[in-house]
């Protein structure tokens, strides 16, 4: 028995084990219930930490509390608006990146940028996106579309040059799709679509599905943080209602239930996107019959 | 007329079948006239080399020869994929060397079976119909792989994705799209080679029967001698670029012209046999 569990956690780890939905579920609770828990305790315990957090229950009822006002629907809903207009634009990202990717012109190019985004340290690049975001010159939708456009585009263009960019081109299997291509339609642009189309994207797919989830995230953290920036004069938004919480007698409170209701913002777009995929596209497993049709 | 020998779902989707791909009589015949392509006029690594080969009609011929020989670069010239430095290529006693792969009406099989992994072998089959948009509707293009599907022995599992189906299946629904193109010459460039040997014992009998039956002039790039034996009419042997020798099997095997056609046409276990008795 203890074998056998050791060899599933093994798999689980290496990614082979594919754990039932029971598993899932009691995974979920029993790791609520350790962390509700150790927060409950800990409060307890430490007495002065009631100045900043409150007992659980008390924080799930404040949540509550914001949730069921109308004006912080209106602000949950600016603010996904926001973050669509962003996903829409950013995807000319993942586009551009096909495009880079498909064309052999565009193959020196391509090679320049992978070579530039390796040049930069990811903490510098945060770092370039916050004081982009933080000071708040921008309007919302632009940021939103410039985390996302830039964010999609280095995923996308970083997992082509690993998966199937530049080297795939290159690729027997590719060169093999584009040879029987070449039988079947005349050369041109046409021809260069249909490639695109029927075995670039497919093979593409998960891997925008992937920059998606990780962009979504991102857009809705930089999103909130730049709503917040005073120098705005906004009045909508997530960010702006927990800017306005830093004035009010309870503020880390506030602050911490809308950290709650952030969460629960980006669970949601992240449950969109895995709708859109499963049911939608049907993009079930690497494959799926009704993707392109 | 053998077409009609062997057992078959339909015979109607037969005749259908057997007009569709002889609606000219023409010979489809392959030819190359010294052809230099590859990467320099000398002889390089996978380059031609004053490189000349008719298949004729109705024929099988496979092209056999060690790594690097050519034997890809050949066929790419052939479809069209890869233009000669000098040379010329005929199909249909038509000079071909100048025109577009598409209008060469050459089907192409590779090593991968090249598949599209994300449509059914329906979607797979109406794939060529749909990129050339002949014919109009949907329903058309439905009645044109009909027939070709149950040639192929493929109705049942027109709804099942590539990797769903089994290895002999997968080449059937390769060479069923081939036919689906209404191609007059089909080029396989080692569709077992990446097999294991049952298997490939058993798609090796499959795609004989099959190309047999669609009678349409094939050239197939292998590496295995007994595959050449079993599926080919001639075969060709091609080192450095260049033809050899062009035979039957057995003539091939009976009066090799080097060494190297003598290896090539002799089974391993031969080989092991002849070994442990010297």
């Amino acid at each position: 028995m203890k074998r056998r569990t050791f060899q599933y956690g093994i798999e689980w780890v290496l990614g082979s084990f594919d754990p039932p939905p029971w598993m899932l579920w009691a995974a979920f609770v029993v790791t609520t219930i350790v962390l509700f828990t150790v927060w409950a305790g800990t409060v307890y315990t430490f007495s002065r930490l009631q100045l900043v957090l409150s007992m659980p229950w008390d924080m799930a009822l404040r949540v509550a509390e914001i949730l069921v006002t109308a004006r912080t629907w209106l602000d949950i809903g600016v603010s996904a608006l926001r973050v669509l207009v962003g996903l829409v634009l950013g995807s000319v990202g993942f586009v551009v990146a096909l495009v880079l990717i498909t064309f052999p012109v565009m193959h020196t190019t391509l090679r320049v940028y992978v070579a530039v985004l390796r040049g930069f340290s990811p903490v510098s690049l945060l770092l370039v996106l916050s004081v982009y975001t933080v000071t708040g010159e921008f309007p919302k939708p632009f940021i939103a579309f410039w985390v996302t456009f830039v964010g999609q585009l280095m995923f996308t263009l970083l997992s082509a040059e690993q998966f199937i960019g530049i080297r795939s081109i290159q690729r027997t299997e590719d060169r093999e799709y584009l040879d029987i291509l070449s039988t079947m339609l005349p050369s041109g642009l046409r021809g260069r679509w249909v490639f695109i189309r029927h075995i670039l994207a497919v093979q593409l797919l998960p891997t925008y599905f992937k920059a998606l989830y990780f962009v979504s995230a991102t857009n809705w953290t930089l999103l909130v943080l730049t709503e917040s920036s005073p120098t705005l004069g906004l009045h909508y938004g997530i960010g702006y209602r927990a800017a306005s919480a830093l004035q009010s007698d309870q503020r880390f409170y506030d602050i911490i239930a809308y950290t709650f209701v952030i969460v629960i913002c980006v669970a949601v777009t992240w449950q969109a996107v895995w709708y859109l995929q499963r049911k939608v596209l049907y993009w079930t497993d690497e494959m799926s019959t009704r993707i392109v049709v | 007329m053998t077409v009609f020998v062997f057992m078959v779902p339909s015979v109607g989707s037969i005749l259908q079948l057997y007009s569709y791909s002889h609606e000219q009589e023409i010979n489809h015949m392959i030819e190359m006239q010294g052809v230099y392509a590859g990467y320099a006029l000398s002889a390089c690594h996978g380059s031609l080399h004053d490189c000349s080969l008719r298949v004729e009609h109705g024929e099988i011929m496979a092209l056999i020869g060690p790594n690097g020989a050519g034997k890809t670069t050949a066929i790419r010239v052939i479809i069209g994929a890869l233009q000669p430095m000098q040379g010329r290529v005929y199909i249909n006693d038509i000079d071909v060397t100048d025109v577009s792969p598409y209008k060469r009406k050459v089907g192409y099989v590779p090593q991968t079976l090249g598949l599209l992994q994300h449509r059914s072998v329906e979607g797979n089959l109406l794939f060529p119909l749909e990129v050339a948009r002949v014919p109009k509707q949907r329903h058309e293009r439905l009645a044109v792989i009909e027939p070709i599907l149950a040639f192929a022995g493929l109705t049942e599992l027109r709804h099942c994705l590539p990797k769903q189906l089994s290895g002999g299946q997968r080449q059937r629904v390769a060479i069923a799209r081939v036919l689906t193109q209404g191609v007059d010459v089909c080029v396989f460039d080692e569709p077992l080679a990446s097999v294991d040997v049952i298997t490939r014992r058993r798609m090796r009998d499959q795609l004989a029967d099959l190309l047999r039956r669609a009678q349409k002039t094939t050239i197939f790039v292998t590496h295995d001698p007994v595959e050449a034996s079993i599926i080919a009419d001639r075969v060709a042997v091609i080192d450095n670029g260049r033809i050899v020798q062009v035979g039957t099997f057995e003539e091939l095997q009976n009066n090799p012209a080097s060494e190297l056609v003598a290896e090539l046409t002799t089974f391993d276990m031969l080989v092991r046999k002849s070994t442990t008795s010297t």
